[in-house]
């Protein structure tokens, strides 16, 4: 790593993370996990009350901070929100910052004091991991909010209608014995992916001349193959669809790991590759 | 010394001759003016120099080393192409040091003299770029050019939007540049303000190189 690319880094992380659209984004991210932790909190005190009322059994395993936080629910208005449009809020921070920089011609400017590989390598890192904080930080912060007022005990298989995650779920067996490595792996998994949503607006600067379709071309691709899963229709099996994996309850079908795998490393060769490549080539006129 | 060496430089867009066949040797201590109408490749030429297009015919060596072969850009160069170009939501100040930092050469202070040496005060450092004027706009490119004391400094249309002190401005920071041993080109419309500061002037049209100063002179 040289000298030049560490201080470009430096001064991108701080661009990426200190501007208007990143807190902007945040707080209506923000806006959104509060919402769905406000309502589940409610459901959940509402079903307290209910099964105080019948006495006996408390079915304390059946409801747990595991199924009431964001990425273990899919009933609130604030869920849906937030999941559908997660390659839009992840996108809107720092996607495109490129577009912009190069349209001024404030690249130019950079660049003459490093190396257009060095700038664009920078600028990818920044726009994944301001894309990746604008979803994990959110995501955090429910966990955080709902285990306040929801106690987290272990969910238990005998309450599994409780549940949503099923045998067979992806990671279904740390659900039922260490659930909070298994929220962990949720939120490393949507860090990851909400960072290669945000360098997808990146990878499309390099094509599109237009700051709203920078911003929105990732969010209809993903969309794209959301739908195309319709296609697929009791043909296959596994979620395909990003916007359905992404949290632990799965609409329609079980998300499977090498899926996963596989188009985690096909969005980041696309994106990495085609940025490093025509950006590294690409003439600043 | 900083030499500057252009062999036969051609450059095509999308099938179109912008620059073609021009060779000329630029070196320290020696302002070079560009001079021709719009379109006639001046800014193109800059921007051949700077590394930030490369030529489609010829070579291009800065200190002997090959521009796009051996060395991406010059090591060594600040510029100022058409306008200027900074980040609206931080200061003249801020957008400097961010600058800067990326080669870590130069310290606030240093920062702080080149603003007010183009004449932005401290209260005009602080506001944001977004409501400079669009003369403070060009002193602070023009600073950005020059505050870390590059080998070669290239500017093009620096008299834009500048009112008379920031003409004069322009004229003692070129010299200044010249004398402190810089590879200084420039490219101005005001056929006086390039008179008086340039040693040599290359006049182009079409993209080809038609005349230097010293063929006008002896003709």
């Amino acid at each position: 790593m040289t000298s030049t690319f560490k201080q470009l880094l430096k001064v991108e992380l701080a661009k990426a993370l200190k501007n208007k659209f990143f807190i902007t984004t945040l707080i209506i991210a923000l806006l959104f996990a509060l919402f769905s932790a406000w309502y589940m909190i409610d459901l959940y005190f509402y079903s307290l009350r209910g099964l105080s009322r019948m006495g006996g059994n408390q079915m304390i395993q059946a409801l747990s901070l595991f199924n009431h936080w964001i990425g273990g629910e899919a009933t609130s208005l604030g869920f849906t929100l937030f999941f559908t449009l997660m390659p839009l809020i992840a996108a809107l921070p720092y996607g495109w910052s490129y577009f912009i920089e190069n349209k001024s011609g404030y690249v130019k400017t950079v660049v003459t004091r490093s190396a257009k590989t060095e700038y664009f390598l920078a600028k990818y890192i920044a726009t994944f991991i301001s894309g990746g904080l604008v979803i994990l930080i959110p995501l955090l912060i429910n966990f955080i909010v709902v285990a306040c007022f929801i106690p987290a005990v272990t969910p238990s298989t005998m309450y599994t209608m409780y549940h949503s995650v099923y045998h067979g779920s992806l990671w279904s067996q740390s659900y039922y014995t260490n659930p909070v490595w298994f929220v962990i792996l949720y939120l490393i998994l949507d860090f990851i992916f909400a960072g290669l949503f945000a360098t997808m607006s990146l990878t499309v600067s390099l094509f599109v001349k237009n700051r709203i379709a920078v911003i929105l071309v990732p969010f209809f691709l993903i969309l794209v193959l959301h739908y195309s899963r319709t296609f697929l229709a009791y043909k296959y099996y596994y979620e395909i669809s990003p916007l359905n994996y992404l949290h632990s309850t799965p609409i329609i079908n079980p998300a499977n790991v090498w899926i996963i795998i596989g188009q985690g490393l096909l969005f980041f060769i696309l994106t990495f590759g085609l940025t490093m490549r025509l950006g590294g080539k690409r003439e600043l006129l | 010394m900083t030499i500057i060496e252009l062999k036969n430089v051609s450059k095509k867009i999308r099938g179109v001759t912008v620059i073609d066949d021009i060779s000329m040797t630029l070196s320290s201590d020696r302002v070079a003016g560009l001079r021709g109408i719009n379109g006639s490749g001046k800014t193109m030429l800059m921007r051949l120099i700077s590394g930030l297009i490369l030529p489609t015919g010829g070579t291009i060596k800065i200190d002997d080393k090959l521009l796009g072969k051996e060395i991406t850009f010059p090591e060594s160069i600040g510029i100022l192409l058409e306008n200027p170009a900074f980040l609206d939501s931080y200061s003249g100040f801020q957008n400097l040091k961010m600058l800067a930092s990326i080669r870590d050469q130069i310290d606030d202070d240093q920062i702080n003299q080149t603003l007010k040496f183009v004449g932005l005060n401290e209260e005009s450092a602080k506001k944001k770029y977004k409501k400079y004027s669009l003369g403070m706009k060009q002193r602070l490119g023009i600073a950005g050019a020059i505050m870390e004391q590059p080998d070669i400094v290239i500017l093009d249309e620096p008299t834009n939007s500048l009112d008379t002190s920031g003409v004069e401005l322009v004229k003692e920071i070129v010299r200044h540049e010249k004398e402190r041993g810089a590879v200084v080109i420039i490219a101005c419309h005001d056929a006086d303000i390039l008179d008086e500061l340039a040693d040599e002037i290359y006049y182009l049209e079409e993209g080809s190189l038609v005349k230097t100063t010293r063929e006008v002179k002896q003709a």
